[in-house]
């Protein structure tokens, strides 16, 4: 027994009150006359205490709580479950219209617009890039969806600022978020995804998550803009964006 | 019946979410590294857990759920694209740790610390947060990261030896077993 060797996982389930996995009373037997052995022990001493007090302050972030789908609508995730929803619609006859739009937006645009509200402005205010390195970005992200973009393109808004591109997936379909920052300080969205749902060239104004948003469509791609409480902002903005045919 | 089974379940998760996310924004961070990304995955795991709430059982817990939930997204999605993103693996960078706020208790030392751990291989730092942090136990990490306990144990080793081996000079005063 006292030729036992032990290896440093069964010192540490020993260390960790693990019992189970480690052979306790031989540690504790050789420990008695075994010095390297309590020289090994003590190589894998950790302050547990200081990584519980450290890690406690990352409770304390104040990061923005998460914003959840309406119940109706997280149901509506489900295929089965939009089919519950769909026939009960259709046997209580419920207006078409309603059940529709229901059906054709069974979440993309409120997987944003979750995503979104939890931005702030500090979320974007560190990103700086210089054209090339955001010309690189929208080169391998652009790729996700087949749409080629410059930054010149994308920063044309008056007071507001092209800050990066990034990749999101809904349901295993690729979109990009392209975000911005207004001089007040609000974190904007321009989300693109292939669709050929045939939504309109006209942005369409709406509220979602309590931020002003635009949607619109073109060319086998449907468009969202989504940020701040600003509706004339987005609507100006949305209508750049819509004429440069973005 | 079996509607209202749905029905509690449902509740359980929407009614539980808030409570654990500040535990669950800490152990995304500790997985993306990166305050954002922390927040993308803290979010994109509340929806998918409402998505998927039919599947949780009720009597079990929800935090332990929900890092699960944390950690196969991570790995099946949102990794690709912070490393697409990012180029190579997600290290942790100085500038990102800046952001956060020190909190009440911060002595130097415990700051660096969970400073040191952050800075541990992916692998290794998820496994050191579930266990010493969230206080699971080998078993429910394993179940967590989905792989065996034995690898559970070898990881820590290793996360022990190196941290061990970091702070040497300050050990003496306060210690484990």
């Amino acid at each position: 027994m006292a030729d036992r060797t032990f290896t440093d996982e069964e010192l540490v389930a020993y260390l960790d009150g693990e019992d189970a996995h480690a052979p306790v009373a031989e540690i504790r037997a050789a420990l008695q006359e075994d010095v390297a052995l309590r020289q090994r022990l003590d190589a894998l001493e950790i302050d547990k205490q200081a990584i519980t007090d450290g890690f406690a302050a990352l409770l304390t972030q104040d990061r923005p709580a998460p914003v959840l789908p309406e119940p109706a609508v997280s149901r509506g995730h489900s295929s089965a479950s939009l089919a519950l929803v769909a026939s009960l619609a259709l046997a209580v006859g419920l207006g078409a219209g309603v059940y529709l739009n229901r059906a054709t937006q069974p979440g993309w645009l409120e997987y944003v617009a979750a995503y979104q509200a939890l931005y702030s402005t500090q979320t974007l205010a560190h990103i700086q890039q210089d054209e090339a390195a955001q010309q690189a970005e929208l080169d391998r992200v652009a790729t996700a969806i087949g749409k080629m973009l410059t930054p010149a393109e994308l920063d044309t808004l008056p007071g507001a600022e092209y800050k990066r591109a990034q990749v999101l997936n809904f349901n295993g379909k690729p979109l990009i978020q392209l975000t911005f920052l207004t001089d007040d300080g609000d974190p904007l969205a321009l989300c693109i995804i292939r669709s050929n749902k045939g939504r309109g060239a006209q942005p369409e104004l709406s509220r979602m998550e309590g931020m002003s948003a635009a949607a619109w469509g073109r060319d086998g791609y449907e468009y969202l803009l989504i940020g701040g409480q600003n509706d004339a902002q987005i609507e100006r903005y949305a209508e750049v964006f819509s004429e440069a045919e973005i | 019946m079996k509607f209202w089974r749905r029905q509690t379940s449902h509740d359980i998760v929407r009614n539980g979410v808030a409570a654990i996310f500040p535990r669950l924004w800490r152990y995304s961070l500790t997985l993306t590294g990166k305050p954002e990304g922390a927040d993308d995955l803290a979010q994109a795991t509340c929806l998918r857990a409402i998505e998927q709430a039919d599947r949780f059982q009720a009597d079990t817990d929800l935090a332990k759920w929900m890092f699960r939930i944390a950690h196969n997204l991570w790995v099946s999605e949102l990794r690709k694209n912070a490393v697409r993103a990012g180029g190579g693996l997600v290290a942790i960078e100085d500038a990102d740790l800046m952001d956060l706020k020190p909190g009440p208790e911060a002595a130097v030392l415990n700051r660096e610390v969970m400073v040191a751990i952050l800075r541990l291989p992916e692998a290794q730092r998820a496994t050191v947060v579930l266990v010493y942090v969230e206080g699971y136990a080998y078993r429910e990490a394993a179940e967590i990261l989905d792989i065996p306990i034995g690898t559970v144990m070898s990881r820590l080793a290793s996360a022990r030896a190196t941290i061990s081996h970091m702070f040497e000079h300050q050990k003496g005063t306060r210690h484990g077993r």
